[in-house]
Formats: C-alpha cells, sequence, structure tokens
C-alpha cells in the first residue's frame, strides 16, 4: 500500500507540474480567462446550466427543511 | 564466635606450630586456613556456647568445647610426643579492636598485631576456598599456599602420602559425611593431576611440575562446561509446538468483535463512498474540460491555459480515487486482519506437540 502512495504520488506531482507548466505558458503567450470562459459559455451554456443547478439545488434544500419541519 | 573461644584457638593453634615435630606435616593436615575456620565453625554452636559461658551450672557444669576437641585431635596428629604438655592456653586479656572471625564491624587495620587464620578466612570466600582444597597432587601449590598463609619455611618438597592421609581422614570426620563426599568429588583428579601426584610420589625419578592450582583444574572445568554444552545449550533445538484455541475467550472475543467491526466498517464508508463520488466528478469534469479544450479555441494561449487546468483537475481525481482504493484495501481491510490478529493473539495458546 505504501508503494502504492508512492506510485499514485509521483504520477499526480508530475501531472500537476505539466498543467502549471501548460498555465504559466499560456498566460505569458497571451492567453485570457475572460476569452475562454465566453468561449466556454458559446459552446455549453455554462451560465444556463449554473441557474439551472442552482435552482435544483436550492429547491431541495427547501423541500429538505420542509420535510424535518414535518417530523418536528 | 565468643571472643574467648576465638582466642582460646588461635592459642590452640599457634601452641600447635610451636610443638609440631613436622610443620611441612602440620600444613598439610591443616590443609589451609579456611579449611580450619569450616570445621570450627561446623562444631562450634555460639548460641549454647553463650549459654555455658554466662550460666554454666544451668547446663550442667562447663565441659569442653567441640571445638577445642577438633584442635586437640590435630594436636594428637601433630605433636604426640609432647602430648602430656599440652593444655589449652590461658585466655589471652580481650582487646577493644580485636578482630572477630563472625562478625561484621569493621575492623580498623592494625599492624603491630598478627592475627592469623582469620585474615584469610575472611578475605576469601569459603566456597571457594575449599574448592581449592583438593589440589594436594602437586608439592609446590601446597608449598606455595604455606608460604603464603603461615609463613613457614617449605624445606620438604613432596609431603609423604601415607601421613598425610591419616590427619586427612581426621578432619574429615570432624567435618562431616558431606564434607567428605563434597571432597571426594573434587579429588577426582584430572589426568595431568593424576600424572602430577605420581611423580610427586616419587620425587627422585621425575621432576615435579609445578602449575598453580587454577590451571591444574582447567581441563576438568573444561570438560564440565563441554557436557552442558551439549545437553542444556542445545541452540539448535527448536520445539514443535502447534496453537490450541481458547474456547471460552475465542467465543466472548467473537461475539464482540463482530458488532465493534462492523461499526468500524460503517464508519469507514462514509469517506470512501465519499472519495469515490468526489474522484468520479473530478475525473468527469477533467475529461469534459479537455475534451472542451479540443473543440474550438482560437488562441494557442487559451488552448494551453485549458489543457493545464484539466490535467491538474484530472490529477486530482487520480488521487481522489486512489484515496477510494486506500480505504477499501487498507482502512477496512487493515481493521479487519487487526482484529483477526488480536483474536489470534488473545484466544490461542502455544502448545508443545
Amino acid at each position: 500500500m505504501s508503494k502504492g502512495w508512492r506510485v499514485i504520488g509521483t504520477i499526480v506531482v508530475i501531472l500537476a507540474l505539466l498543467g502549471a507548466i501548460c498555465i504559466g505558458v499560456g498566460f505569458i503567450t497571451g492567453g485570457d480567462i475572460g476569452d475562454i470562459y465566453s468561449t466556454l459559455n458559446v459552446r455549453y451554456n455554462l451560465i444556463g446550466h449554473w441557474e439551472q443547478y442552482s435552482h435544483w439545488a436550492l429547491t431541495t434544500l427547501k423541500n429538505i427543511a420542509v420535510g424535518v419541519r414535518g417530523l418536528w | 564466635m565468643v571472643e574467648e573461644d576465638r582466642q582460646t584457638a588461635l592459642g590452640m593453634y599457634s601452641r600447635l606450630f610451636d610443638d609440631a615435630e613436622d610443620e611441612q606435616e602440620l600444613m598439610d593436615l591443616l590443609v589451609s586456613p579456611t579449611r580450619q575456620a569450616v570445621v570450627i565453625a561446623r562444631t562450634y554452636d555460639a548460641k549454647e556456647r553463650r549459654q555455658q559461658l554466662e550460666a554454666p551450672e544451668e547446663i550442667g557444669g562447663e565441659e569442653t568445647p567441640a571445638f577445642v576437641l577438633a584442635i586437640d585431635k590435630l594436636y594428637q596428629q601433630v605433636a604426640p610426643k609432647r602430648d602430656e604438655s599440652w593444655k589449652a592456653p590461658e585466655e589471652a586479656p580481650l582487646e577493644i579492636n580485636q578482630f572477630s572471625l563472625f562478625e561484621d564491624e569493621p575492623h580498623p587495620i592494625d599492624d603491630s598485631e598478627y592475627v592469623p587464620f582469620q585474615i584469610e578466612a575472611d578475605s576469601v570466600p569459603i566456597e571457594e576456598e575449599v574448592e581449592e582444597l583438593p589440589v594436594e597432587a602437586p608439592a609446590a601449590p601446597v608449598e606455595e599456599k604455606a608460604e603464603e598463609t603461615f609463613a613457614a619455611p617449605a624445606e620438604e618438597s613432596a609431603p609423604e602420602e601415607a601421613e598425610a592421609e591419616e590427619p586427612r581422614d581426621l578432619v574429615e570426620a570432624v567435618l562431616g559425611p558431606d564434607a567428605e563426599e563434597e571432597e571426594e568429588a573434587e579429588e577426582e583428579p584430572a589426568p595431568e593431576q593424576k600424572a602430577s601426584r605420581l611423580s610427586a610420589e616419587e620425587p627422585e625419578e621425575a621432576p615435579v611440575v609445578h602449575l598453580p592450582p587454577q590451571e591444574l583444574r582447567m581441563p576438568e572445568r573444561r570438560a564440565q562446561t563441554a557436557k552442558l554444552s551439549a545437553a542444556d545449550y542445545d541452540l539448535d533445538f527448536i520445539p514443535e509446538t502447534r496453537r490450541q484455541p481458547r474456547v471460552f475467550l475465542l467465543i466472548l472475543f467473537t461475539i464482540l468483535a463482530i458488532p465493534v467491526t462492523l461499526a468500524g466498517i460503517a464508519l469507514l464508508l462514509i469517506p470512501t463512498v465519499l472519495a469515490l463520488g468526489l474522484a468520479v466528478l473530478v475525473i468527469i469534469l477533467g475529461s469534459a474540460t479537455l475534451v472542451a479544450a479540443f473543440s474550438g479555441f482560437p488562441k494557442l494561449a487559451d488552448l494551453l491555459i485549458v489543457i493545464g487546468t484539466s490535467v491538474i483537475v484530472l490529477a486530482l481525481g487520480l488521487l481522489l480515487l486512489w484515496v477510494f482504493v486506500w480505504f477499501v484495501g487498507g482502512a477496512i481491510g487493515g481493521l479487519i486482519r487487526a482484529v483477526t490478529e488480536l483474536g489470534r493473539k488473545w484466544c490461542y495458546e502455544e502448545v508443545p506437540v
């Protein structure tokens, strides 16, 4: 099990370093978070999905609260 | 020992040396100061002697102490012709700092007075000294010992065997049958000792090898050590055993261990499932981001940022997945193994076959 931790840890550290290098190079070469967000929003409708999921979460919490009150 | 008896014994031994016809014979007879101390100690009852001295009429009059008789027997052996002149010496006046054989009080060093016997007897453990008694075979060690203890000249090299045996029997009679057996056991000489004894009996034909007593006993001790090594210290011997359950403890442990283990597993399942859910969610998110990166970013810089982010998220997902595996295989499995091992340790015992 300790050997598994060592292998997985090594892989995770390598991937994290690789991702950090990519992000760093992207920002250095002129990358922009706003452009990425707008592109993803156009393609995947992030705002719509966010509103939809947040509404579902709020409704679920309200139902749970009503159920707990009913138990009392 | 009562002080006046001690003085009496000292005086008798002193007279013994004065009247001895053959001093070497006397030393052979006495063997060692420690032996004489043992002789006196075995014939001396301090409690009874004190009662005799304090109230002789209650006991039936003052009779001759046993230790005086023992020394008297020695005197009979050494100086029988002067027996008529023998009598117990007069009691010497007691001194405050007198050294006593059987008292533990520290004795102030007084060089002006020579106290024979007691110095050797107190400074050497009795058992060790008694072990050295059988070193009768070579003549030289006896001479050396005599020079050390009695400060007597050693003119004759070998004692005459016939004369020496008879006094030893007398001392052994005083010591009792146990001491005789011990001495016989110790007097079984090694081959070298027998050779030395033969050479001591025939001094004209072969020179006596003067070996110290320790070296003479070495083969004997080596033989004893070898016997012990072979019989008692066999390190290669591993007894065969089998595990036998203690039934009552095993049942009790099983009844208690099953619910405790199940509760532990249930507790551990919560983080396990949580880690699995998070791992799946993060891996899905990372995969989706990675797919999206190649779907239509016009700038390479933006593409690199999205790829970097997705790689980090996938790494996090991999870590969470491993945490889940660790919970299943390490934590829950470890809990079950630990409980099983504990039951094996408590509820089983090793029994030799």
